[in-house]
């Protein structure tokens, strides 16, 4: 059994509590030693200075690159072109220089070089839209955003910083969205970019850069629909997040893979009940009432890409013989299956059913999927997905309420009744998360 | 020492990028013909580069039974080759085409934007749209409605920047 790390705070209280079930005859002196064998003390409160002086020295370059970007936003006209465009290469290589001698040369301060050099990552953004901005440059503006990208991604590679990956992937879900929704453009360009980001993501185990690319990929797809037909673009988004999500649980098989599990879980969650939330609004019934069919082939294509990915991955699993990983897998497998089916059972449906019977059924559903998921948090002991559920619950009482009485209710009334109808669904579900989540604890460690 | 190297590269990289932005413009300013379009403005604000005047030119939108063209359907986002003419003082658009014109006549370069099929009509951006001003200074430019005209530098191979920007005959300077 590997030995785990733990801060020494709370090793010393693991031992002073291990001494004391002793002492009560509650384990045995062996078990104390087993247990005690499992954990060593770690460097964790040094890591944790460390991060935070990364996350200090991160914001304040990007106050300090946001000041520049509004700087030449602003468009001083005190400064010459020439004078301005001389300003920003110095900005540029002084940054670059000065964090890469802190970082690898002199390596004395290795986090404050690190955030030197994704400053000099934001000056080299602000330095596209100067030159854009001095020679009236608006051909084409997202691929000022893409040059951008561009130009960031090897920093982060060559350097190995995750806030870089983090932003590279942030300016290309941020271009795909302004190129998409400016342009109509399909964007194909995107999907190879974002197969190299989720790459070097899982290389430098990056998770806030997968969970953007995926984030970006949810938004590709929705905009690359958005003008077919818009009901079929919220399931097919649905599904999408379904086939994330499953991908996520595909990473339990391989321990170095384990680490972007949650990513995938927490967007494809998000993108699925999110999904399902549109569908409950009255408009969506009414659209589908007026559009009659769905033109669905890329819908049955997704069902099929979704059905043998899950197909492929329970295979490997057996193969794998890794019968844990299995039994969840197939567990969660089964339960995000059978919500498709809902799903598409719900589409087939569109043309015989009316729009009312369509609300009720699509109500009923997003319910009995928050409640499945709960489920599935609590059986599984993962917090993200009860927290989600409840995220969703709530945010469905507060739009039904708003959907029932915001035209038949008196004004002051309806807010004094929101109001209280909050502040008890707050309580409520604070109390009993944490029940939920301290039971879900307790579970563990009998485990 | 492998690694300043691939970080001196990536960084490199950057810079060229910078330059090249600065360099394809710079050679259009400086050796593309120079001419006079009428122009109208409209004034929105970028959140990266801060405030500008969108221009609307007359080149801007095309009647098409008004100018030479080859009788094909354009689509959105095709890229067309528009044939300037000098009248008196500004240029006008003779015809529109989606292959480069062979003759000598000096010619811009553009994307369809829109299509009215209804009055035979395409709305075209040459990427000279936005000309950009100090902040507050937009309102001041959008106000002169009635006589406001851009010099554009135009390159043999249809490239197109925007130089500067007359009311009534008077540079448009903010020093």
């Amino acid at each position: 059994m590997a030995e785990k790390k733990l801060s020494r705070n709370r090793l010393r209280w693991l031992e002073r509590e291990v001494g004391l079930w002793r002492e009560d005859e509650i384990i045995s002196e062996e078990q104390a030693g087993a247990i005690l064998h499992r954990y060593v003390a770690g460097e964790e409160r040094v890591e944790q200075g460390g991060r935070l002086v990364t996350v200090l020295s991160v914001l304040g370059a990007v106050l300090l690159g946001i000041g520049a970007i509004l700087f030449f936003a602003s468009n001083w006209q005190y400064l010459d072109r020439w004078v301005k465009v001389g300003l920003i290469f110095v900005c540029i290589v002084g940054a670059y220089s000065s964090g890469w001698w802190l970082a690898f040369g002199k390596k004395t301060y290795p986090k404050a070089g690190m955030a030197l050099i994704f400053l000099g990552t934001l000056f080299y953004g602000s330095g596209i839209w100067l030159i854009a901005q001095i020679f009236h440059i608006n051909s084409h503006f997202p691929n000022g955003v893409l040059f951008w990208f561009i130009g960031v991604l090897p920093v982060a590679y060559v350097t190995g910083s995750l806030p870089i990956l983090t932003e590279s992937s942030l300016l290309l879900s941020l271009w795909t969205v302004m190129e998409q929704g400016e342009f109509n453009n399909r964007n194909f360009l995107f999907l190879p970019l974002a197969a190299l980001v989720l790459f070097l993501a899982y290389r430098m185990k990056g998770r806030a850069a997968v969970s953007l690319t995926l984030g970006g990929l949810v938004l590709w797809l929705v905009l690359a629909n958005s003008y077919v037909d818009s009901p079929a673009v919220v399931l097919q988004s649905a599904l999408f997040g379904l086939l994330v999500f499953s991908l996520g649980s595909f990473h339990t098989v391989r321990d170095d893979l384990a680490v972007m599990k949650l990513p995938f879980r927490v967007v494809g969650l998000l993108t699925f009940l999110f999904s399902l939330y549109l569908l409950t609004f009255g408009f969506v019934a009414r659209v589908l009432e007026y559009n009659g069919k769905l033109g669905g082939v890329f819908f049955y294509a997704s069902f099929a890409v979704l059905s043998a990915a899950l197909a492929a991955a329970g295979a490997y699993t057996i193969l794998r013989g890794q019968s844990t990983a299995l039994k969840g897998f197939l567990f969660e497998g089964t339960l995000v299956l059978s919500a498709f089916s809902v799903v598409a059972l719900l589409t087939l449906a569109w043309n015989w059913i009316n729009p009312v019977t369509f609300l009720v059924v699509s109500n009923l559903q997003f319910f009995a999927v928050i409640i499945g998921v709960v489920v599935t948090g609590y059986l599984n002991s993962e917090t993200e997905l009860v927290n989600l559920g409840l995220l969703f619950f709530v945010l469905n009482v507060i739009t039904r309420y708003f959907d029932f009485f915001w035209g038949t209710m008196n004004r002051s009334l309806f807010f004094m009744g929101g109001g209280l109808l909050l502040l008890s669904a707050g309580f409520l579900i604070e109390r009993n998360r944490r029940k939920i989540l301290s039971e879900m604890r307790v579970k563990t460690y009998e485990a | 020492m492998k690694r300043k190297l691939w970080f001196g590269l990536a960084v490199g990289l950057q810079l060229a990028i910078l330059l090249l932005m600065i360099l394809t413009k710079s050679l259009v300013l400086a050796h593309g013909t120079k001419v006079l379009l009428k122009t109208l403005p409209v004034d929105p604000w970028d959140l990266f580069r801060g405030e500008y005047v969108t221009l609307n030119y007359e080149i801007s939108q095309l009647n098409l039974k008004e100018l030479h063209y080859d009788g094909e359907a354009f689509k959105r986002n095709d890229r067309v080759y528009v044939a300037l003419k000098k009248g008196d003082k500004y240029w006008s658009a003779t015809s529109v085409s989606r292959r480069r014109p062979a003759d000598e006549n000096l010619f811009i370069k553009g994307t369809v934007r829109y299509y009215n099929d209804y009055d035979s009509t395409i709305f075209v951006t040459y990427g000279i749209e936005s000309f950009f001003v100090p902040e507050g200074q937009g309102p001041e430019i959008e106000r002169e409605v009635v006589d406001l005209h851009a010099e554009v530098s135009v390159d043999s191979r249809g490239n197109a920047a925007l130089s500067r920007l007359f009311i009534r005959d008077k540079e448009i300077n903010f020093r």
